[in-house]
């Protein structure tokens, strides 16, 4: 199967293209330059010269910047610009469900979607790293749980209900943090039960930076003896409950 | 290992099964279409191939036609007797196999203690009847397999023994890699421009500063996300012509040295480094940085980070050691030498 890419070079071209005009983070520009600059890789155990389908992420796309638009363009707040991020995740997810895993596996591949499909929202998302000239690394995909869309993708599959539904990966209002540090970037985000789990619990009962960090690492400490992957969400309720009393009795000490 | 884990695991684990498994086990790989003996990888081992076999080759987990099991059912069982059970029932073997960069595990197999008999014959990973599993079709970021012994019921706590569900007692990791999946450094050529823009003088050779995108070290996967560091552009091409000669692979290994040093000094005074476990750090650089010094085992990468924390000179010191840089030096000496 056949499939679009960028080369890191070109990915970080882009990103100082819109660093220097950030008007021209839309998605003509993205189109020519992805006309000019986009390379065609084929996945490496399929001889099919069908090209992968990608026509539920273009629909995607507009639809995001018709809701950037809609959120007040530049001026949209903070909250908004997360929400909006929780709020599209399972819909990316669901929009590549059909793409092989061996072509998801390719940065390339997401560096090309990157620009392609999420020029303005990177931008729009990611206003402080425009300003100051460090958003490459959100078109890059070398880290697939900072770059967009791949840490969308990343948030969406470890919230995916067994229903199909992806509610839990909008569940926790200003939770962009809350998946970056404490589920995706740790290898918590690897174990569904656990994942679900802590995310129902910030919901609920919202910690604190602090706390929350505090359980979070006692959380990755339990990596180093427990296979937390075996732990369903029932269990993994019970074991964050224990874990986050023993953070309330710190507190309180 | 048993013994190393001691510092990390303050509980009994399954020290008879650990060296039986380390001793015995490998992940055996045959590329497609490739005849003769399959390559094989040691417990803790990588194995690098290019992007089409890892996702065709026919993966097997193997011991040996003479290797029993009964030595280490038997030392499973003085375990099981102690957390209360009568036989080695309250343990399963899990395979797993996982990718870091779509963050993923998933289980492949799940036996009873007395199914490793299986792995005489060799337990296939990749049937051909069968799809293969989405964790061993990775062909860009690779993947690990990890056989682990685990308890699989949740016990009452008791001082010294193991009780929560999923605490592995016993495990060995495979991991399959593509060639360009590494520490995940490239000098950027110090071109004359570039040399203008950083106000560098003529006779700089090399030059570090972190990567402005990517200012915490927590947040690196690779050396190239936390570190910019550029080579006069001349000398890198000259280093790049002839990757081999004694004096380029000096050359090569000063410039990496140069990075990992430049790593390691920006860590100096860092507050929150003290209060990391190996747990955080495992997957991302610092867990590669202490991968070059340490085999894959809790309490040797353990010992590594605390030495990294405490005493950075000396970690710096064993990374030399590991890049053979006396050895490069006396092979550079050695070809002044002969020159005269």
């Amino acid at each position: 199967m056949k499939y679009q890419t960028l080369s890191l070079k070109d990915s970080s071209a882009f990103a100082n293209l819109v660093t220097s005009d950030p008007l021209r983070a839309n998605v003509t520009e993205a189109a020519s330059f992805c006309a000019q600059y986009a390379g065609w890789s084929a996945s490496p155990n399929s001889d099919s010269p069908r090209e992968v389908e990608l026509s539920a992420l273009l629909k995607l796309s507009q639809e995001i910047n018709r809701r950037i638009r809609d959120a007040g363009g530049d001026k949209a707040s903070d909250a908004s610009r997360e929400k909006l991020e929780g709020e599209i995740s399972g819909s990316l997810h669901s929009a590549v469900k059909d793409v092989p895993i061996e072509i998801l596996d390719d940065p390339r591949f997401w560096r090309h979607l990157s620009v392609r499909y999420f020029a303005e929202f990177i931008t729009w998302r990611e206003k402080d790293a425009l300003k100051k000239g460090g958003i490459s690394k959100y078109f890059s995909a070398n880290e697939s749980h900072e770059s967009i869309p791949s840490r969308l993708y990343l948030r969406a599959q470890s919230a995916l209900n067994a229903d199909g539904s992806y509610h839990l990966a909008q569940a926790i209002p200003r939770g962009t943090d809350f998946w970056r540090s404490h589920i995706l970037r740790v290898r918590t985000g690897r174990a569904a039960g656990l994942t679900k789990s802590f995310v129902e619990l910030q919901r609920d009962n919202r910690l604190s930076t602090t706390p929350l960090r505090e359980l979070a690492k006692l959380v990755s400490r339990m990596w180093a003896n427990i296979m937390l992957f075996e732990y369903p969400a029932v269990e993994a309720k019970g074991l964050l409950a224990d874990l986050r009393a023993q953070v309330e009795d710190d507190d309180e000490r | 290992m048993a013994l190393e884990n001691r510092d990390v695991r303050p509980f009994r684990d399954l020290s008879g099964v650990q060296d039986w498994l380390q001793e015995n086990v490998t992940l055996t790989v045959r590329p497609q279409g490739v005849n003769g003996d399959p390559l094989a990888i040691e417990p803790n081992g990588t194995l690098r191939l290019d992007p089409k076999s890892i996702v065709t080759s026919d993966l097997r987990l193997t011991i040996g036609d003479q290797v029993t099991v009964g030595p280490a059912l038997q030392s499973a069982t003085s375990l099981a007797r102690e957390l209360g059970g009568n036989d080695n029932s309250l343990f399963s073997v899990v395979v797993y196999a996982s990718t870091h960069y779509l963050r993923f595990t998933d289980e492949l197999r799940r036996m009873s203690l007395e199914d490793l008999e299986e792995l005489r014959g060799g337990l296939n990973l990749t049937p051909p009847e069968a799809p293969r599993p989405r964790g061993l079709r990775l062909p860009h970021n690779g993947f690990q397999i990890e056989l682990a012994v685990i308890l699989n019921t949740q016990l009452r706590q008791r001082p010294g023994l193991p009780f929560r569900l999923g605490t592995w007692l016993a495990r060995v990791k495979f991991r399959i890699a593509s060639p360009t999946e590494g520490l995940g450094f490239s000098p950027i050529p110090l071109t004359e421009e570039l040399r203008g823009e950083l106000k560098l003088d003529k006779q700089t050779a090399t030059f570090a500063r972190i990567n402005p995108s990517q200012p915490d070290i927590r947040d690196a996967t690779n050396l190239d996300d936390f570190v910019e560091y550029y080579v006069d552009e001349q000398l890198l091409n000259r280093m790049s012509a002839n990757p081999r000669h004694p004096q380029s692979a000096l050359a090569q290994t000063e410039v990496f040295l140069g990075a990992v040093n430049f790593l390691l000094m920006s860590l100096r005074g860092a507050d929150w480094l003290s209060d990391l476990t190996l747990a955080d750090v495992d997957e991302g650089l610092i867990g590669k940085l202490l991968r070059i010094v340490a085999s894959e085992s809790p309490g040797e990468l353990s010992r590594a980070f605390d030495l990294l924390k405490s005493d950075p000179s000396l970690f710096a010191a064993r990374v030399q050691d590991q890049c053979d840089y006396r050895r490069r030096l006396e092979d550079n000496l050695a070809e002044m030498d002969g020159a005269r």
